[in-house]
Parts: structure tokens; C-alpha cells; sequence
């Protein structure tokens, strides 16, 4: 609740918060496009502990609406996507972005790999994505 | 080899379709590289990004625009610690972060 707080204090009277974070489902579809056409070869789930952690800050965000700092306004659900056009290419947003966050099941890299020499290929990651805004009373 | 974040344009879409940013001061808490400052931060008057990574916020001061060089900054730090002394701001964008 401090970094609402604090929040509330550096924002000016009407002024508003934007929040913007993945859904409470936890994990990211992982496709593999070929010219085109899309093929689910599984899930890379967030480890529990960051999951727990995404669902006390949504948790908090939720409660503090409407307890005098800040008013529930307009949601909207989007799904948020990320291609890469080599295996290479996604394991190192793996180890920039996710490091320690996420758990990425072998079996399922073992898939994509053999899909993607096939024709013209990018991996494809899809998350549900939530944003938020919270007036500042 | 490449990466394409986003390319359907939903987040930006989403985003600037819940806010309008126009003229308005910005502070986004966790902008890590920068890479949802730039969906928006043309419209703002100004915009404060922080984040506690300071690789993550030099990998974001050398993707800045030239033109968006004197309204955009970045910072080390994260909502608890740092000085907001330049405040009030009108928008707080919580970047995939809290």
C-alpha cells in the first residue's frame, strides 16, 4: 500500500492511475506461425511465487479503490503478443525480460523446434493483459 | 534475427483509448527499457520513467528519440525512494509493475 501512497501524494487531484499488467491466468500461450497458419505447442507458466506476487498487486490495486485515495474507473482486456522469427531470438527476451519468472517446459521447445524449419516461421508468446485506471480523489 | 513486440498495436491502441495523454505530465513507475513510454510519450507534456534496473533505464535513455530528448527522462529508483520533488504529475502509468 506504501507505493499507492505514494502515489496518491505525487498526483495532482484528478490526475489518475494507469495500470497495466498480465491477467491472473498466470501463463503465456506459445505458438509457432508458418506461413501464416498458427500452431499451439503449449504454455510457459509464471513461476508461483511471481504469480502470487501479481495477484497481491492486482489484490491491492482492487482494494484500494473507493477506500478514499482512489476511484475505480474504465477497464479494458487486450491480448498482448510477441513475435520471434528464431529460437535464439526468444530465449534471449526469455533471459532479458523473464529471468527467474517464468518456467519453460522442454517437451514444448522440442515441439517448436521441429515446426520451425518448416516454410517461413516466427515463435509466437499471446498473454491476456489488463488495464486499469484509478482516479485520484 | 528479430523480435516483434506487439505489432496488432493493442496495447497502444488500449491504452491511449482508456487515457488521453495529451499535455499531460506523466511519471511511469517499472519503464524498464522504455518500450511502453514510446506508445504514448509523443502525445505527453512531459514524462518521468523510473526504474530500479539501471541497465534497464540506460537501455532506455539510448532508445530515446531525438525529438522526444527534452520531454522524456528516465531514472534510477522505484516509487518509495525516489524524489518526486518535480511533482504534481497528472498521469502515474504502472508499467507491468507494483
Amino acid at each position: 500500500m506504501n507505493a499507492l501512497t505514494n502515489l496518491h501524494r505525487v498526483l495532482r487531484p484528478g490526475g489518475l492511475i494507469l495500470d497495466v499488467q498480465p491477467d491472473a491466468v498466470g501463463h503465456r500461450e506459445v505458438l509457432v506461425q508458418i506461413d501464416g497458419h498458427e500452431t499451439n505447442v503449449g504454455t510457459v507458466s509464471w513461476k508461483s511465487e511471481f504469480l502470487v506476487s501479481m495477484q497481491k498487486a492486482r489484490l491491492v490495486l482492487d482494494e484500494c479503490a473507493g477506500n478514499g485515495l482512489f476511484r475505480r474507473g474504465d477497464v479494458q482486456e487486450f491480448s498482448f503478443r510477441e513475435y520471434h522469427d528464431t529460437e535464439k531470438s526468444w530465449q534471449e527476451s526469455l533471459g532479458e525480460l523473464f529471468v527467474g519468472t517464468l518456467n519453460v517446459d522442454e517437451d514444448m521447445m522440442m515441439k517448436a523446434r521441429e515446426l520451425m524449419p518448416a516454410g517461413r516461421s516466427e515463435i509466437v508468446t499471446e498473454e491476456g493483459v489488463r488495464a486499469l485506471v484509478l482516479h485520484r480523489d | 534475427m528479430a523480435r516483434r513486440t506487439d505489432p496488432e498495436g493493442a496495447e497502444t491502441r488500449v491504452i491511449n483509448d482508456l487515457v488521453d495523454f495529451g499535455n499531460k505530465r506523466v511519471i511511469e513507475i517499472g519503464c524498464g527499457d522504455g518500450r511502453m513510454t514510446w506508445r504514448y510519450a509523443g502525445r505527453a507534456k512531459s514524462v518521468l520513467g523510473i526504474d530500479p534496473g539501471p541497465e534497464s533505464i540506460a537501455a532506455a535513455n539510448a532508445a530515446r528519440p531525438v525529438e522526444l530528448a527534452e520531454s522524456v527522462n528516465f531514472r534510477v529508483g522505484d516509487v518509495t525512494s525516489t524524489d518526486f520533488s518535480d511533482g504534481p504529475y497528472d498521469i502515474a502509468v504502472l508499467a507491468w509493475s507494483l
